[in-house]
Formats: C-alpha cells, structure tokens, sequence
C-alpha cells in the first residue's frame, strides 16, 4: 500500500483504504478504481490524502530526490545571497517533512 | 513571429477559453456600480456549476477564513466584487490547468496562499486581490496551450532539452511569457489593471511599475513556491528574485524565512515534487 497526496493520484489506481466522507459515509470502497470523474471530485470532498495499491516509496529515497532536485533548481544562482538563504531555508524544510 | 502577431494570435485564438452567457452577465453586473452584493451573488447562485466552483475556490484553504463559506452571497460580501469576478472568469480557465503542465494546479494554490501570507506580512491593502493574482500568475502557460500548440510544445521541448526555466523558453520562441499571454487575455476580459498587472509582469517585475507592490507580492510567491518544491511550474529551474521586490515590500530576508515556515506549515497538503 502507497499513501499519497490526491495530487500524485492517476486514473486506474486501486484504493486500498476505504474513503470516508467527514459524517463517516464511505466514498470510495477499498478495490475501487480511480476514473477521470473520480480523480477530480476527491479535493472537492475534502480528501487530501489516500491510499493506494502499490510499493510506499521509502522516505529516505524521496528526501534524496527532493533534495537532488532542490540542488538543480539552484543552480546558477550561487553567487547570489538572497537566493542561497531561500534555498537553505526550503532545504531545511524538505528535510523536516520527510 | 514577432509580439503582435503573437498578441493577435492569442486574442483572435478560437479555442481559448470561451465565456460562457451567464459569466459575462454577472461579470457585467459586477462592474456596474448600482449593482448591489446580494444581487451579484444571487445571480451567481444561478448557475450551480459556477457557484460550486466558486465556493470550491473560496473554501480551498487560501483565503484563510477560519469558517467554511455556505453561499455564495456571502462569499461576495468577504471578497468584494472584483475577486468574486475574477474567480468566476479564472473557475472556466482553472480547469483546464489540471491538463496543461503536471503540478501547474498544485503550484498555482500555493502560490495563491503564498501571495496571502506575504501580503498580510507586507500590509497590503487587498490581502485577497493579490491571493487572485497568485492564482491566475500562470494563467499565461495555459493560455499558449490552447492559443498555440506547436508553439507550447516547442517550449516545452526546450525547456526539458536545454534544461531552461519556462519563461526563457517562450521568450525564444515568442519574443513574449506567459504573464503577457495571461495579461492580454485578461484585459480583453475587462479586469481591472491592479489585478492584470501583477500577472503580466511577475516575471519583469520593476519597481516603477503601476501596481509594484502587488506584482512584488506574487514574484516573491512564485520563487518561494518553487524553492519549497510546492507543485511544479513546468521547468526544473528557478529564477532569481529581484531585491527590489523585497524593498518595496518593505521586507528583509528574514521576514521571507518567516513566511517559508509558515508556508511549510500550512501547506503540507500539497504535494512536493
């Protein structure tokens, strides 16, 4: 099982923990598929994360990528100050949340 | 292509994002002055599409009210007219975010609430007007996808071939960005210029610009979003924040640490990536 934001969510995937709407209603059932009109009614009902069939990414690995990532964005402003303080603020901050 | 051929392209394009009847009406209604808060909203809880919409937009978290808006005569009476407007102008063009560029949605809500954080910080006088521009800044990305395609999927293959920012990349092709793209559209739908304004320019931001503080506002958001790795704006890159814009604003550096920690507080529901 994957917890993921409903961001991250595709068409096709299985959920693997029942949604419940906020009055404890089952939304989504566990083994039912994402569609299209599904995908984008979950932020509507409220619901920012769920769980789907599939490997959970170790959180180790997502800090590298992100951090990866962070590094590239960055580049070419390395002589800049300001730039530097912002990017080792957000880095402190991809670190904590992950 | 030179800028005007592009700016006629952009305007005269037939699959942009048409507005419906009843947005003009209301849109109409909102700029006539005997126009009254309780008849703007009336008319928008008409089309049930467009209030649920709207509400979506105005309960989504960015706007920071503590309780959730019910109607959308009471949405008008927090918003004023202008940002009620522009949101139902922005709910027929937001949609079509989702499918432009992955992560746009994502980086767009959080630029929005970013655009509020700073706003409060700096004393601005209309918090909400400049949160609307946040939300739209990149309005322009999906403007050139409907308006163009060859031209978008030139950019967007340039941008991934020679790892440029995406602004860089239009303006190769185009000789203009998207916050041109989004600016032209959005005078043609008769917004006012302290909502066009921070749009168009919050890649060319100058301090003696009309509407400076409110442009300084969402060139700060957008930079800070993508450093926090807050959705995606189409490109692996960054640009560079012009200190002016933290000037005017009458910010620090560390005031805009103080704003990263809340931003990373607040919004851990969208995705990182």
């Amino acid at each position: 099982m994957r917890h993921i934001p409903v961001g991250e969510a595709q068409v096709g995937d299985r959920i693997a923990e029942a949604i419940y709407s906020e009055n404890g209603r089952v939304l989504l059932p566990v083994g039912a598929r994402l569609s299209e009109a599904v995908l984008s009614r979950l932020s509507g009902w409220g619901v920012d994360r769920i769980a789907v069939d599939g490997e959970e990414m170790p959180s180790d690995e997502q800090t590298r990528i992100l951090l990866e990532a962070l590094d590239h964005r960055f580049i070419g402003h390395e002589e800049d100050p300001l730039m530097m303080r912002i990017k080792d603020a957000a880095r402190s901050h991809l670190t904590r949340h992950h | 292509m030179d800028r005007d051929q592009v700016r006629a392209r952009i305007e005269e394009a037939g699959n942009l994002p048409t507005l419906p009847d009843v947005v003009i009406r209301i849109a109409e209604m909102a700029d006539r002055a005997e126009t009254t808060g309780r008849q703007l909203g009336l008319e928008i809880a008409k089309d049930q599409v467009i209030s649920a919409k709207v509400l979506r937009l105005v309960n989504s978290g960015f706007y920071g009210f503590s309780q959730p808006i019910a109607t959308v005569p009471h949405a008008v009476t927090l918003l004023g007219f202008e940002t009620v407007k522009t949101l139902v102008l922005g709910s027929t063009v937001l949609d079509m975010m989702r499918d432009a560029l992955p992560g746009l949605w994502e980086h767009s809500m959080a630029c929005a609430r970013t655009s509020a954080l700073i706003a409060e910080h700096a004393l601005l006088d209309d918090v909400q007007e400049v949160c609307t521009a946040g939300l739209l800044h990149d309005l322009g990305k999906v403007v050139l996808r409907q308006s163009m395609e060859d031209a978008f999927r030139t950019v967007v293959g340039l941008v991934q071939e020679r790892d440029w920012l995406f602004v860089e990349a239009e303006e190769h092709v185009l000789g203009a960005h998207h916050g041109h793209f989004a600016g032209w559209l959005l005078e043609k739908w008769g917004l006012p210029d302290r909502l066009v304004r921070p749009i168009a320019d919050h890649h060319s931001f100058h301090e003696d610009q009309p509407f400076a503080r409110s442009t300084a506002v969402v060139h700060l958001a957008d930079i800070l979003c993508r450093a926090e790795a807050l959705g995606r704006g189409g490109d692996r890159k960054i640009p560079r924040l012009n200190p002016a814009a933290l000037e005017i604003l009458g910010m620090a550096i560390d005031d805009v640490l103080g704003v990263m920690e809340r931003m990373s507080e607040e919004m851990r529901d969208i995705r990182r990536v």
